[in-house]
């Protein structure tokens, strides 16, 4: 249910926030803190994490299909769905954020994760997005 | 049935023998009080017994009352009383203490006895220097006062007509102890058995008493030891092993394990019911903290024990008043730091408890590990400790307001189970942890920034997986070493983590 709530906040933020597709064009490149999001991202595809794939409206894909996202079109758009999060959030209108991120395409849907932004938790949070980039819920590694 | 008629019938046999021996002075109780174990769970304190000096009284040692042999005290407190003679008649008129009146022509009169059965000790010559009884009891003793002289008093004292002596009747106090005397602590031989590459092992426990033996009556004794029980607990909770029946004065047991687990064994020693533990598990290797058979693996329990502090079981929203968080029951991460001690001496936890941390979030001073701090003179700190309670799947709540998304709003996930969206309609979305993998884990990203300015390990205990160390110096890119208190393969639970005790 709060999934669907976000979603739908995501999903009218997108449509009200000016896209600036020039302002979140870079992703970070695979390395080994991608391989353990990625890692994750394989495991739920178990059958015994079928719940946990389904909670986050993720497909049921093959190894192949989960891949960190180098097109820079795609890693724009992660950032607007990062950014709609954040004036869903708080309501603030802000400049389109420039901090690199990683992005994974997991089948039609996509997960992005940020290590750089401030952080005073003690956990990496993964955000999953559906194809249209509406959000699809929250995670956290620890 | 048949124990209950034998028993009646030995105490029939008890009667009529007490009855036929015409014994002076009071009788010992037919029937012998129960003896409750409860009683003896803590060490005995001194008891001080109120005995009248009037002949022939006596008083039951009910607080000293032991079901095994014990070595006790009897220190007589006094007051001395007055015995009045008439005429020439012995023992002359004078003050009397709880070695008697010499003299008479019973030899000696109103003198204090500690009695056991038809045996009788004394505290001193007749008439001599009051001294300490020490006697080995066991079960009911009485304390008695001697009888009156044994007057003729044509003969002693005529002619006074009817007796030749008076006493003065007042109340005199004993103090009556056990000797103090201590469990050694057990051992086990071997110290440590790799559970998981053997089929079982023989471990040979041994206690004893510690003084071992007490110089009594001119010669050497020793300090009675009965083992009361041996119990073998595996680190998953089941009993494990041939273990020794209890209620046998064995100092030692050996029996065959097949798993980590510990012992505990229970003897009365010096007139209460100790008890002494020891674990046996398998060694880790590469991590001496974990590796500390001069602590009884004790970092091992410590580090378990964490998950108890964070509420670690606890649901999501336990705790939530609505306004705040009551961390007596809500989760939240805990944590501490192990200290080396000097002199080889081991490891030691301290806990640190952070008055702000939530399910996930968990702040140390760095004043908390700086030598400065150290519990122990010459301690130097080791390694931190943090738990991360949440398991996989679960929800979690708190997230600090500084925790930002790209552009620099909060993070959406719910802080509370009230958290609502800034439009006041839509709850904030709640963040459950992820699946753990522990190939690639090595910390967090704020996990591993804080071994890079510690500058020392960092231990994460997880709730129902690993325990991992995030290694310093660190690498490029960091590593982490898992442990396993838990779980796994068949062989590998065989040396399951023991909790403490």
């Amino acid at each position: 249910m709060r999934s669907l709530s976000i979603a739908v906040v995501a999903g009218v933020v997108l449509t009200l926030v000016p896209c600036h597709g020039s302002a979140q064009s870079r992703c970070r490149p695979a390395d080994t803190n991608s391989d353990h999001f990625v890692r994750i991202f394989n495991l739920m595809m178990l059958p015994e994490h079928t719940a946990t794939r389904t909670r986050k409206s993720l497909p049921l894909v093959t190894s192949a299909q989960i891949t960190v996202v180098t097109d820079s079109t795609v890693c724009s758009r992660a950032g607007q769905a990062m950014d709609s999060l954040g004036y869903a959030r708080d309501g603030v209108t802000r400049p389109p954020s420039t901090i690199p991120l990683y992005v994974f395409q997991i089948g039609a849907s996509y997960a992005v994760v940020d290590l750089l932004s401030p952080n005073d938790n003690d956990a990496d949070l993964i955000y999953f997005f559906g194809p249209s980039w509406n959000s699809t819920g929250i995670s956290f590694s620890q | 049935m048949r124990k209950s008629r034998l028993w009646l019938t030995a105490s029939a046999g008890v009667l009529t023998i007490a009855l036929a021996c015409h014994l002076d002075g009071p009788m010992s109780p037919i029937v012998p009080v129960p003896i409750r174990m409860s009683r003896f769970a803590v060490p005995p304190v001194p008891q001080v017994y109120t005995l009248s000096s009037q002949a022939g009284s006596s008083v039951e040692l009910t607080g000293n009352n032991y079901p095994y042999n014990t070595w006790i005290t009897v220190v007589p407190n006094g007051p001395e009383f007055m015995l009045t003679a008439y005429g020439p008649a012995q023992p002359p008129t004078g003050l009397v203490g709880a070695t008697g009146a010499a003299g008479g022509r019973n030899g000696c009169a109103l003198n204090a006895m500690l009695m056991y059965g038809g045996v009788a000790t004394w505290f001193g010559p007749c008439g001599g220097t009051v001294g300490t009884d020490t006697v080995l009891a066991k079960q009911q003793w009485f304390l008695q006062q001697g009888p009156m002289p044994l007057d003729y008093p044509d003969l002693d004292c005529a002619p006074h007509p009817v007796t030749c002596h008076t006493q003065q009747i007042v109340p005199t106090t004993f103090t009556v102890a056990p000797i103090p005397a201590l469990m050694v602590p057990v051992t086990a031989v071997p110290r440590t058995v790799q559970f998981n590459s053997v089929q079982y092992q023989e471990v040979t426990f041994t206690t004893g008493a510690n003084p071992a033996s007490i110089f009594v009556g001119g010669r050497v004794n020793g300090m009675p030891v009965i083992t009361t029980s041996w119990v073998y607990t595996a680190a998953d909770g089941t009993p494990d092993g041939n273990m020794c029946s209890g209620g046998f004065p064995y100092l030692y047991c050996q029996p065959y394990l097949h798993k980590s687990g510990r012992l505990v064994v229970k003897a009365f020693i010096g007139g209460w019911e100790q008890t002494s533990t020891i674990t046996v598990q398998c060694l880790v290797g590469g991590e001496p903290a974990l590796d500390d058979t001069l602590n009884d693996f004790r970092i091992r329990g410590d580090l378990l024990n964490v998950l108890v502090t964070s509420n670690a079981d606890s649901s999501p929203s336990a705790g939530w008043t609505g306004q705040d968080w009551n961390r007596e029951l809500s989760r939240h991460e805990s944590g501490g730091v192990i200290w080396k001690l000097a002199y080889d001496a081991g490891y030691v936890f301290i806990p640190y408890e952070d008055p702000t941390s939530d399910a996930v979030h968990y702040h140390m001073p760095d004043s908390t590990y700086a030598p400065s701090s150290a519990p122990f003179p010459g301690a130097t700190p080791y390694a931190t400790v943090h738990d991360h309670p949440t398991k996989e799947d679960s929800v979690a709540y708190g997230w600090h307001a500084n925790t930002q998304l790209p552009s620099g709003a909060i993070t959406p996930c719910s802080r509370n189970p009230d958290d609502m969206m800034a439009d006041g309609v839509n709850p904030a979305p709640l963040c459950d942890k992820a699946l753990e993998d522990s190939a690639t884990w090595r910390g967090d990203g704020p996990d591993i920034a804080v071994v890079a300015h510690r500058r020392m390990p960092e231990f994460q205990i997880t709730n129902g997986a690993f325990i991992w160390r995030l290694n310093y110096p660190q690498t490029t890119p960091p590593t982490a070493t898992p442990f396993r208190p838990s779980g796994g393969s068949v062989a590998q639970q065989k040396c399951a983590w023991v909790k403490k005790y």
